[in-house]
């Protein structure tokens, strides 16, 4: 495979993009229609988290109002969220640190 | 009413009654958030609540929410077909509906759908405190409290027999 011949003049930039560094997290908001056996079955189902785990999610989205289920790239939150919006939880992704 | 589950995973609904059947097939009126401002956000929110992400928000409403509501309807459309399908059996409990397991998840889907929409519509109470109750049990919308209630003891029975 060839080198990537870089032509005089031309600017490059090296380095991590900082703000592709940052993780995206994905959150479950409490509501108070949707059943607690059902937003767990979800979360179990979507991130494939054990019993427990997924139990434990869902009762800090019910007792603290939301709860950070994920965290990773962009990408893959999106993919998360749409995934829980389809169940219909109510779930959406915030930048880390935001 | 009793329910049967089977061992492919599928589920029967026998001793249906006339009113029971009704109130399965208003199951897709029900989720029709069409009018109810509160209800639409509720099934299709911005993918950002919290922060500003505007071009992100657009882009789910663009290519997201249709997705949604495709799948959403087809849920829907599903379980109200299997509805269509009860079988009489001649007694006064008399209908009996077969769920295979392919179509579970369609009704979980739809019963949801339809609770989250009937909340927002008809401000039904979010406990079972006596005075709330009481309100809504002699209020106009009575009939369909009792119908949010099969709704949502039918889909806990399914999410729990089959977790």
């Amino acid at each position: 495979m060839a080198g990537t011949e870089v032509l005089p003049g031309t600017a490059v930039e090296t380095g991590v993009d900082a703000d592709l560094a940052v993780p995206w997290l994905v959150l479950i908001y409490n509501d108070p229609v949707n059943l607690m056996s059902y937003v767990a079955m979800v979360i179990r189902r979507v991130f494939g988290y054990s019993d427990q785990r997924s139990e434990q999610l869902m009762l800090d989205v019910h007792h603290k109002g939301k709860a950070v289920v994920w965290s990773g790239v962009r990408e893959r939150a999106e993919f998360f969220v749409h995934q829980l919006q389809g169940y219909q939880l109510l779930a959406a992704m915030q930048k880390a640190g935001d | 009413v009793q329910l049967q589950r089977h061992a492919d995973g599928g589920f029967t609904l026998h001793g249906l009654r006339q009113a029971e059947i009704a109130a399965l097939r208003m199951v897709a009126a029900e989720a029709d958030p069409s009018g109810v401002e509160a209800a639409e956000f509720r099934l299709y929110p911005d993918p950002v609540l919290e922060g500003d992400d505007e071009g992100a928000c657009q882009d789910w409403t663009e290519f997201v929410a249709p997705q949604l509501r495709e799948a959403f309807a087809g849920a829907l459309g599903t379980m109200a077909a299997d509805v269509a399908a009860a079988a009489a059996t001649g007694s006064p409990r008399q209908f009996r509906i077969d769920v295979p397991a392919s179509h579970r998840d369609a009704w979980c889907s739809a019963l949801n759908q339809a609770r989250l929409v009937m909340h927002e519509r008809y401000g039904f109470p979010h406990s079972d405190d006596p005075v709330s109750l009481i309100k809504v049990l002699s209020g106009d919308h009575a009939e369909a409290f009792g119908r949010s209630r099969l709704y949502a003891a039918l889909l806990e029975w399914i999410v729990g027999t089959f977790r």
